[in-house]
């Protein structure tokens, strides 16, 4: 198997087992424990913080209190490292990658390394004129914080999906007044994504089990296509008849609320351990933010 | 159940085809020259080889597709365009159930009982009668442990039988099931065929569509063979005495019944064929209570030949 290939297959049997199989949403961990709606309160307040603290220092504040969760919530740190924070600073790394030379930047940084001295101005389209090509303080600085701010939204992220039940999240979304039509949507993406991404996932290998010898490249990629397209008549035929087997249990087209939970049986009604949670929460992001305004 | 008969004697047809065809967009042709009746409490099967067209012609009964060509009537009432997209057509589906042929499809809710809440809660029922009905359909079909379950996480089998309760908590009239014991281990197919028998004797009239040959006999009073057009109509004694249809239209007869052929060349001379187990515990039963208490099975002189013809008379490879 192709590389590529490899880690299509690994990253759908990673989210089939933490993410769709819930083990880690059925471990009795603290997290586990709240009350997933004030939970989802509290989670949304540290994410809208990470999105608004400007310093680099006070975002590792907030990484390590999601690690002080999941060692709290009963989740394998070793998993959680490197699903975690090795994948998304990779990601995330190769596109803040560019901000750090001083020629994609807006304003005049202080040199940290210079590449190459033109000695001259060069003009070039789009960008700003330049005549030396350097890495800026500056540029690394916005670049780390670019990083790692992403890391801890997503790791934030990661870690509610892991410690919550698919339809107390969805309950928790309608609480806080999302239109139930994108909650809709949003949970028929999740039902079938997987599906379909299992299907990609055989068809790779029932493909590989009938080759024999080395593909060529272009052979590889009509194949490649081929599966594509087999993929999309699968998501369009399938698509349909959801939509034909929900007119035939009555459904008028209409998104009810109840619709999408009748019962939801998870949501015990706040206990004390989840608002004490989301005060502690409130006064962590309330005091970080607050200080750094000041400063 | 005495009323579920009487309904029967009366022949009230409740869905009817005349003429029908359906082409898809592709040009795909599925149904050819249609006519077709299912009366009031009737167990219908309809049986055909892959992509005769049964999926197409069970999608037509339940109103969810017009044909291309001819007149499908759904409780007396012919369809449209028109009627199609009208409001009244939510009251004709509340009385028609049809349980599709995958189960991925049925179940689109975050857990199985999301999914059998679907149903109840467009017939605006009150959240306590909605449970109620929930709580009967997982007993019904002896899934209670697998309520908080996500489609997702079930195994073929259960997702099967989620998907019927997600129908049968609609409580309809006619019950069209695509496919209702495929990826069934043995001992839920025979709770399935049970159920659906008692659904039977309540009144609900049952159309199955299935390539299951063995399970025809015991959910059918009445069989169409599909193969893009009606091959035949009758009773299952009837259909599976027509071997050489059968196999032109890719079918076969049930295994019971190819046993008793079998023994039959040993000696045992059966009062009638049967079809189903049920039948065969019957006829064995009978034979023996009359027969002084044993069968007789031996090797004549014409066994081995008779077993060669009979080989050859359900052999589909020549
Ligand atoms: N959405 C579609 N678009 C085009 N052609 C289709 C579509 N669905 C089915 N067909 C074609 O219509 C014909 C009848 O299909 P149908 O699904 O009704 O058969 P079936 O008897 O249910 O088969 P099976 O036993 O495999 O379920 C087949 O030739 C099939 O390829
Ligand atoms: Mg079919």
């Amino acid at each position: 198997m192709s590389f590529t290939e490899r880690t299509l297959y690994e990253i759908i049997n990673w989210v089939r087992d933490s993410v769709f199989s819930e083990i880690y949403a059925d471990k009795k961990g603290f997290l586990q424990s709240l009350n997933p709606r004030i939970k989802f309160i509290a989670f949304l307040c540290l994410l809208v913080s990470v999105v608004c603290v400007r310093s680099l220092q006070v975002i590792l504040f907030f990484l390590l209190f999601s690690l002080l969760l999941v060692y709290f919530s009963k989740i394998p740190f070793k998993f959680y490292l490197t699903r975690v924070l090795i994948f998304i600073p990779i990601f995330t790394g190769i596109v803040a990658f560019p901000s750090i030379f001083n020629i994609f930047q807006q304003n005049k940084g202080r040199p940290l390394i210079v590449l190459y001295n033109f000695g001259y101005t060069v003009n070039f389209p789009f960008l700003k004129p330049f005549s030396t090509i350097e890495i800026t303080e500056e540029g690394v600085y916005w670049a780390l914080t670019f990083v790692l701010r992403v890391t801890v939204s997503v790791s934030l992220t990661v870690l509610l999906i892991l410690t919550t039940k698919w339809p107390s999240l969805l309950s928790s979304l309608s609480s806080i007044r999302t239109p139930e039509t994108f909650i809709f949507i949003l949970h028929m993406t999740y039902r079938y994504i997987f599906l379909l991404a299992t299907l990609v996932s055989n068809m790779l290998f029932s493909r590989k089990s009938r080759i024999v010898g080395k593909e060529t490249a272009i052979k590889s990629w009509k194949l490649n296509a081929n599966i594509i397209g087999a993929l999309f008549l699968k998501s369009h035929d399938m698509s349909e008849n959801i939509y034909l087997a929900m007119l035939s249990r009555g459904f008028n087209g209409q998104v009810s609320r109840s619709m999408i939970n009748v019962k939801e049986r998870q949501m015990k009604e706040g206990n004390i351990k989840s608002y004490l949670f989301l005060i502690a929460t409130v006064i962590f992001c309330a005091t970080i933010l607050l200080k750094e305004a000041l400063m | 159940m005495k009323k579920a008969s009487n309904l029967w004697k009366e022949k009230t047809a409740l869905l009817e085809l005349k003429g029908v065809c359906y082409s898809y967009p592709d040009g795909t042709e599925a149904l050819n020259n249609i006519d077709l009746t299912i009366y009031r409490g009737e167990k219908v099967a309809v049986i055909g080889p892959n992509g005769a067209g049964k999926t197409t012609l069970l999608k037509i009964l339940d109103g969810l597709v017009l044909p291309t060509k001819g007149v499908a009537k759904i409780f007396g009432m012919p369809l449209n365009k028109k009627i199609l997209n009208s409001k009244k057509m939510y009251n004709v589906r509340k009385r028609l159930g049809f349980v599709f042929q995958d189960p991925d499809v049925e179940l689109f809710s975050a857990t199985v009982w999301d999914d059998i809440a679907f149903g109840p809660l467009h017939l605006n029922l009150s959240h306590k009668e909605i449970d109620k009905r929930v709580e009967e359909t997982l007993k019904l079909l002896n899934i209670e442990n697998l309520k908080d379950k996500h489609p997702y996480n079930l195994s073929g089998g259960e997702k099967r039988k989620a998907a019927i309760a997600a129908v049968l908590s609609v409580d309809p009239e006619v019950l069209l099931l695509d496919e209702p014991t495929a990826d069934l281990d043995p001992r839920s197919k025979a709770e399935v065929i049970d159920i659906i028998n008692e659904l039977n004797k309540t009144g609900k009239t049952i159309v199955t569509a299935t390539q299951d040959m063995d399970i025809v006999p015991e959910l059918a009073d009445r069989v169409y063979v599909l193969n893009k057009e009606l091959m035949a109509e009758g009773t299952p004694k009837e259909i599976f005495s027509d071997i050489e249809m059968l196999k032109r239209n890719n079918l076969e007869v049930p295994e019971v019944m190819k046993l008793f052929e079998v023994l039959k060349c040993f000696g045992y001379d059966y009062t009638r064929l049967p079809l189903s187990i049920n039948e065969a515990i019957k006829v064995l039963t009978e034979t023996i209570e009359t027969e002084g208490g044993h069968i007789h099975l031996h090797i004549h002189e014409h066994t081995h030949e008779e077993i060669k013809k009979l080989k050859g008379k359900y052999n589909h490879h020549s």
